[in-house]
């Protein structure tokens, strides 16, 4: 699973404290191109499968807000 | 603002010029609990927002959504505009309540206010009116 964050929109310290909040759910890895961050999600824990990526999209936008 | 629909979720497109990212980003974070937001497009020519319901949505719910964030908008970019208009008073009324908290200093800044002062006491120590003189000894009866 990998979701394509826009830089223009996320920054990649949001980004990176979402990991850290979301690291016991999956494996995160981060490849930056030059317009997006994208984010790879391994091993996901399997009760949190369905939603994880939504959740984390809103976390991180979460921690936007307060950047 | 185009709105598209689908199923239990919706896409918003905002023009940047009317509605700033900084707004975009405080109306999605009200709406945190209820959806899934995620952001895209270029914020100098066009702002998508992609909402998704947290639970399965029907038509109606969607567009009660789509308006309150519309609304939510609206509000953020005001609120916005508010701030950025009032800044220089509200800086202004902070520096104000800082300096009077700081007695010594306020001569530094405001030597004006210290001349008076000066000028004030002058005025006591010469007494031209003859305040300080007690009633009895300037109309009292002389023994």
């Amino acid at each position: 699973m990998s979701i394509n964050f826009n830089k223009d929109f996320y920054s990649l310290e949001a980004i990176k404290k979402a990991i850290q909040g979301y690291k016991g759910l999956a494996d995160f890895d981060i490849k930056i191109d030059k317009k997006n961050i994208k984010v790879n999600l391994k091993n996901i824990d399997p009760d949190s499968k369905d939603v994880i990526k939504e959740e984390f999209c809103n976390y991180v936008l979460g921690l936007m807000k307060n950047a | 603002m185009e709105i598209k629909k689908k199923k239990n979720q919706f896409l918003i497109s905002l023009n940047p010029k009317i509605y700033p990212l900084e707004a975009v980003y405080g109306a999605c974070y009200v709406f945190i609990d209820r959806a899934y937001l995620f952001l895209d497009g270029n914020p100098e020519k066009e702002i998508k927002v992609f909402i998704k319901g947290k639970e399965e949505l029907n038509s109606k719910e969607l567009e009660k959504i789509a308006g309150e964030f519309k609304n939510e908008l609206l509000n953020y970019t005001l609120r916005l505009s508010i701030a950025k208009n009032t800044r220089k008073i509200r800086e202004t009324i902070v520096e104000r309540a800082l300096f009077s908290a700081l007695p010594h200093q306020e001569e530094e800044f405001f030597p004006e206010k210290e001349k008076r002062g000066e000028k004030e006491k002058k005025l006591v120590e010469e007494d031209p009116l003859g305040i300080a003189i007690p009633w009895e000894e300037k109309y009292g009866k002389k023994k």
